[in-house]
């Protein structure tokens, strides 16, 4: 009786406060059944999105803001997953309610979806063209003649040229961000009223990304579209959005106008993840003390070529040149900067500067001694001065070796301690990069990645290296653990006197970090100069261009600080 | 610095009975222990292993001891399995043969584990022209006829049972040395290795300690299907008088005897039947369970 009195209640509500809401979602609940008994993954969760609005939820991974949406499309796993409560009124429809049956005609056909990667969601056996249609097949019966029209007319409405052309080909003959664009023209056949972009633009560089949000705004103006914008990035949010949705542990601890959460938050947590957006100057005063000193790295006319074989024993040979002729320094101390977007040939320069790639001519310089004409044993005893980081700390330990095997393996094989000191500077290690010493046992795949971040920045510390190489460190971390991370290799890069090479994608990470930027662009630097010169009088027009797509609201927050 | 040093000295006392048992091997002891299947597998094939080396001594007959006069017999308190056609101890038979049995099993399939693991990883690892040669070495062993081979080894070293070890290991590797390589050729493009290289760890140590750990999973399949196929192709060679003379004995015989007098005798291809499962079962239990208890992923409670 009194439930239904609720119930009652909150539909008045609904009707009262906005009868019109494409979509209401009232105290969403999914529960996760797990070994260590039942997840709450989302936990009384209500919103509503109206027709052109852009809506974007935000909040780290684990924070239930995907679960939040997948729940309403029925595409969550069952079992483990489950929805325990609550109801989604699309257009007078209850999505929550509906059989696995009713819902197929809706999904996909008036509320369409988008995810994060597009080198995955295509079928590389498919063209483009047999993708499209197969969409347009499923929810429409019409010819196929006018399916080919449609396909190309939306192939050409996200901006790709020539679409007849285009529908015959197959999907590794697009870039990621054409692939993406072929993903939104897909979700937009069928003339849906309400789209999910799930992380659309994460795998992206940042003006692909730039130009991808151009193009869903567009959209929304022009469909009167409305969206619903799932990311982890704040920045990213603030340039799209009308209403911003954060969400932490399953639940929205803050929502409103994007403008009001950016500049009057009231939630701790959502002023937590606005503090960690990496901003310009700030903390640069106290460490850029690097005064001319001695270089600790000489880059001179360094490329890099690869050369693939052809299929069999003898088939020809093919070259790729990676890295053209650089050449750079380091001083002593020094953090630069090195960016540009995937595929310039960045992380080929790092490789082939700790030696992972044979360099195909001119010289690395380390201290005084030439790397690239080193032997084998010469290579090893200099190896302990150089150490990189890699990207994805997932991939970057080895699964079975525990911590403490991982961080034995360089101290024995460098002989830094003293057998007897091993445990001593194992815990020391794993004090200093902030990892509790009772987790030395346990295997990379029980830390979350931060943890692993940490593990791998503790295993290139053991050797006692002069210089780091970070191959986009953080780029693989939400937002939060990337300050924390950041915030720990520039304390112990000033600790250890250590110079550093960081690579990023991220313009406003290296901002944050470097005292000195170089630009790539296709295997060559364009522009090399201190951080602040080249943020603030970019000379070359691709840096022009690369800084104009960073997210506005990073310039907007500069420029106040300034 | 000496402040967090002093912190973390305080920390080395639990931190000293966390990294207790700590290596892979070690964890992995720990974590197979707690798998009931896989231990019951381990006893039995230890406890046949102690049988068949003790079996000179313990067997209640000679293998040879001929009774024409009572034939075959069904099991009874003087024959516990029964006697063959000529009166023979099936027992005792069924022990000796194990002896067979089990050093070619296990024998031909250390030989063969040896040889592939090795030869894939180097190959897998070095790649390019080497991995192309070694690889191409592996398809023209495999396009040979085993038979052939064999016997053209028999003919070249005359007849000995550690040849006939010796022999099936060397046919069974190629299989080996493929799934290996094909491991290794994905491992190696991971970050971790290429974080081993950075660290100034030799090929050799790479291959050791990053590599081959990480592909135990396949491999450790991979022996548990070779034991029991090693051990009948024993019994085949036997059956074309290239293994096993009688009056000597081995499951494998002891089987394709039992099947041609197996309606008028059924317990002479019962017994050893259940001798030659009971071994295999272990062995498939064993195996998962170590597969299992290699994988930290996995085997976590």
């Amino acid at each position: 009786m009194a439930e239904s009195k609720i119930a009652e209640l909150t539909t008045e509500q609904n009707n009262t406060d906005s009868p019109i809401h494409l979509l209401s979602v009232d105290n969403l609940c999914t529960d996760f059944a797990s070994r260590d008994g039942v997840v709450h993954a989302v936990k009384n969760v209500s919103y509503y999105i109206d027709r052109s609005e852009i809506l974007a939820i935000v909040g780290e991974s684990g924070s239930g803001k995907s679960v939040s949406c997948y729940s309403l499309l029925n595409l969550i796993p069952q079992p483990p997953g489950k929805v325990v409560a609550g109801s989604a009124l699309f257009d007078g429809i209850d999505l929550l309610q509906c059989t696995e049956k009713q819902i197929r005609p809706i999904r996909g056909d008036r509320i369409a979806m988008i995810f994060q990667d597009p080198m995955t969601s295509l079928n590389p056996y498919m063209s483009i063209g047999a993708q499209l249609m197969e969409v347009l097949h499923l929810h429409q019966s019409i010819s196929k003649k006018l399916a080919r029209e449609k396909a190309a007319a939306s192939l050409s409405e996200v901006g790709i040229d020539d679409p007849m052309q285009r529908l015959q080909q197959y999907p590794h003959e697009f870039s990621g961000g054409m692939r993406q664009r072929v993903m939104i023209a897909m979700a937009l056949l069928t003339d849906p009223e309400l789209l999910i972009a799930d992380e659309p633009t994460t795998a992206l560089d940042v003006t692909i990304q730039a130009q991808i949000f151009k193009l869903l705004k567009d959209l929304q103006k022009k469909r009167q579209l409305a969206i619903i914008f799932i990311s982890h990035d704040l920045a990213v949010v603030a340039e799209l959005a009308d209403r911003v949705l954060v969400m932490k542990d399953g639940e929205i601890v803050e929502q409103g106008n994007t403008a009001e959460i950016f500049s009057n938050s009231q939630h701790p947590y959502t002023k937590k993840l606005l503090a960690a957006i990496p901003n310009s100057a700030k903390d640069k005063a106290f460490r850029f003390n690097a005064d001319v000193k001695d270089s600790i790295l000489e880059v001179n006319d360094l490329s890099t070529v690869y050369s693939s074989r052809g299929a069999g024993l003898f088939g020809a040979e093919k070259q790729f040149k990676a890295v053209d002729n650089i050449s750079l320094y380091l001083k002593k101390g020094e953090i630069l900067g090195l960016v540009g977007e995937s595929g310039c040939g960045k992380s080929s320069l790092s490789k082939t500067i700790v030696q992972l790639v044979k360099a195909s001519s001119g010289s690395v310089i380390l201290n005084g001694i030439e790397l690239t004409t080193l032997d084998n044993k010469g290579l090893k005893n200099l190896r302990k001065d150089i150490q990189i980081i890699f990207q994805d700390p997932y991939a970057s330990l080895n699964p079975r070796m525990s911590v403490y095997d991982t961080l034995l393996e360089p101290l024995k094989l460098h002989k830094i301690v003293a057998p007897d000191q091993y445990d001593q500077r194992i815990a020391q290690l794993m004090h200093e990069v902030g990892l509790p010493a009772a987790a030395i046992r346990k295997y990379p795949h029980e830390f979350s990645g931060g943890q692993r971040q940490r593990i791998a920045i503790a295993r290139a510390l053991a050797v006692e290296p002069k210089l780091i190489l970070a191959d986009e460190p953080v780029s693989a971390l939400d937002v939060t653990i990337q300050a924390q991370v950041l915030s720990l290799l520039l304390e112990l890069v000033s600790k250890h006197d250590l110079s550093m090479l960081f690579v990023s994608h991220d313009l406003s990470v290296v901002r944050y970090l470097c005292d000195r930027t170089a630009v790539m662009q296709a295997g060559c630097i364009v522009e090399i100069n201190d951080t602040e010169t080249l943020f603030n009088q970019p000379q070359q027009p691709y840096t022009q261009q690369l800084l104009s797509a960073i997210p506005k609201l990073l310039t907007v927050k500069t420029a106040e600080a300034d | 610095m000496s402040e967090q040093l002093s912190s973390a000295s305080t920390k080395l006392k639990d931190f000293a009975e966390a990294i207790e048992g700590r290596s892979l091997w070690q964890d992995a002891l720990q974590r197979l222990r707690k798998n009931p299947a896989a231990m019951t597998g381990l006893v039995i094939l230890l406890s046949m292993v102690v049988i068949a080396l003790l079996t000179p001594w313990i067997a209640p007959y000679s293998y040879e001891t001929q009774n024409l006069d009572i034939g075959a017999t069904p099991p009874s308190l003087q024959h516990w399995l029964g006697t063959d056609t000529f009166g023979r101890d099936l027992l005792t038979r069924i022990m000796y043969g194990g002896r067979v049995s089990l050093a070619v099993g296990f024998i031909a399939t250390s030989v063969a584990l040896l040889i592939g693991v090795l030869w894939g990883a180097v190959a897998g690892y070095a790649g390019g022209k080497v991995d192309a040669l070694m690889m191409r070495i592996v398809d023209i062993l495999y396009a040979l006829p085993f038979m052939i081979f064999i016997i053209l080894l028999m003919v070249v070293f005359g007849r000995s049972i550690l040849l006939l070890f010796l022999a099936i290991g060397c046919v069974e590797w190629l299989t080996m040395a493929r799934i290996v390589r094909g491991q290794v050729l994905s491992l190696r493009q991971q970050e971790f290795v290429e974080a081993a290289v950075a660290m100034g760890l030799s090929p050799w140590q790479i291959i050791t300690r990053h590599i081959i750990p990480n592909s135990l999973g396949p491999i450790i399949v991979y022996v548990t299907l070779t034991i029991p196929s090693v051990m009948l192709l024993e019994a085949f060679l036997s059956f074309l008088g290239l293994g096993i003379q009688p009056p000597q004995s081995s499951w494998g015989l002891l089987i394709s005897y039992g099947v041609e007098t197996m309606e008028e005798y059924p317990w002479l291809l019962i017994y050893p039947g259940i001798a030659l499962s009971l071994t295999l079962f272990s062995l498939n239990f064993l195996g998962d369970g170590l597969r299992d208890a290699l994988d930290p992923k996995s085997a976590k409670e």
